[in-house]
């Protein structure tokens, strides 16, 4: 009789069991959230001419939950916009240690400058960035936490398929 | 309770301590020294090992010195094969650290009392697990394509400052041109009377297109850093030469 009811009370309470593990997966899934700025210097190497094209670039890319936003916006000189590409995506893998993230592409804006040079940088980043594709012919783009100290806001991130190494400000959001 | 542990194209199983080659069904037993070492770099792994605590005997046996350690180490990395080598990384100054998924690490075998309730709750958590996780499951992944720091290398400034360049590479191949760069950075920084540069990271980009090099360092307590990217598209590139370094103030 005893038994009768621990086996009545083991069923409900392995059905609780389920519902709470799925519960913190769920919560540990989404729990996901990250945002770095990169700001790089470029030089465009011109055989032509004797001097660099220079342009400066912000990468701002932001991770929430399974959602990933990854902006780049290149900038003259003298402040005016020289460009940008706005791509978003879907994390699609994020390592058990938070520090290899995959995320596919799902939209990707890429606009040129009318006036002035573009910087080569921009057209090699639209091009490589469709590069890797996963089954479903979105493009991949993977990064890899190399180094980084929470506590002085910065992180070192090592990107695929272009195999760039960047050092990005750690934003608290 | 077995542990086995894919390490590349190896198996590990750390019962019988034995490491397994399964592309050419190599079986090394592992002396002491390399089964202890590995044995530990697993149960830490992810973790940054010291030397002298990787050399601390388990059973009752001597303590292995530092030399021993590094050859263990060495040894272990010369079976693993040059392209998973990087699965244990050097640590400078730290030691030593295994970077290997937790899904490559098999625990087998459970405690046989309670087996008919153990097999029950497995399957439903399994069942659950598997519910959620329907979607996202990749059933083509290949291995973890992790790409670790193919170079090390130090320039030494004026002053004796050291600075440690970290260069990246994605392929065994092609490779002379980030060779070239490390050896003008390491002349470009001799050139320094100071810098605020501890550690400078760079990569080519697949095709040799863009170069890439980050500063990273502190000044006045604060993290201070700077991403130069250089793209070369002729044929003949040169990405770094010293009045480059002077104009881009390399040092600063």
């Amino acid at each position: 009789m005893r038994n009768q009811y621990l086996k009545l009370l083991i069923i409900p309470m392995l059905v609780l069991l389920c519902g709470l593990l799925v519960t913190y997966l769920f919560w540990i899934r989404t729990d996901h959230s990250m945002m770095l700025s990169c700001h790089s210097e470029l030089f465009d190497r011109n055989a032509i001419q004797a001097i660099d094209s220079r342009h400066t670039l912000v990468a701002d890319i932001s991770v929430k939950g399974s959602k990933a936003q990854v902006n780049y916006r290149y900038f003259n000189l003298d402040g005016s916009s020289a460009g940008n590409i706005i791509m978003q995506a879907k994390v699609d893998d994020i390592s058990d240690d938070n520090r290899h993230f995959r995320l596919l592409i799902t939209d990707k804006d890429v606009r040129l400058n009318d006036e002035g040079s573009t910087p080569a940088h921009l057209k090699y980043l639209a091009y490589v960035n469709g590069l890797s594709m996963n089954e479903d012919n979105l493009p991949a783009l993977n990064f890899e936490v190399l180094d980084y100290d929470k506590s002085k806001d910065y992180a070192v991130i090592l990107f695929q398929p272009s195999n760039t190494v960047c050092g990005c400000q750690l934003i608290k959001v | 309770m077995i542990i086995i542990v894919i390490l590349g194209n190896c198996k590990f199983d750390a019962d019988k301590g034995e490491l397994i080659n399964e592309t050419t069904h190599e079986v090394w037993i592992l002396p002491r020294a390399e089964r202890q070492v590995l044995s530990k770099l697993v149960d830490k792994n992810g973790v940054v090992i010291s030397k002298l605590e990787l050399g601390k005997a388990i059973d009752n046996g001597n303590d292995l010195t530092d030399s021993s350690v590094v050859r263990a180490i060495f040894m272990i990395r010369t079976f693993l094969e040059p392209q998973h080598e990087y699965l244990i990384e050097t640590v400078k100054g730290k030691g030593y650290r295994l970077y290997v998924r937790k899904n490559n690490i098999k625990k087998i075998g459970i405690n046989q009392e309670n087996s008919r309730l153990l097999i029950t709750l497995a399957a439903a958590l399994s069942l659950s697990i598997l519910a959620f996780f329907w979607d996202s499951i990749d059933f083509n992944q290949q291995n973890n394509p992790i790409v670790k720091q193919s170079k090390q290398v130090e320039a030494t400034l004026i002053d004796g400052t050291v600075v440690t360049i970290n260069l990246f590479a994605n392929s065994k191949i092609n490779n002379q041109q980030i060779d070239i760069i490390s050896k003008s950075l390491v002349d470009g920084f001799f050139h320094c009377k100071s810098t605020y540069w501890s550690d400078i990271y760079v990569s080519m980009t697949y095709d040799q297109q863009v170069l890439n090099i980050t500063l990273r360092g502190e000044k006045n307590g604060l993290s201070y850093m700077r991403n130069l990217k250089v793209s070369d598209l002729s044929m003949y590139k040169k990405f770094v030469y010293p009045t480059w370094f002077e104009e881009v103030d390399i040092c600063a």
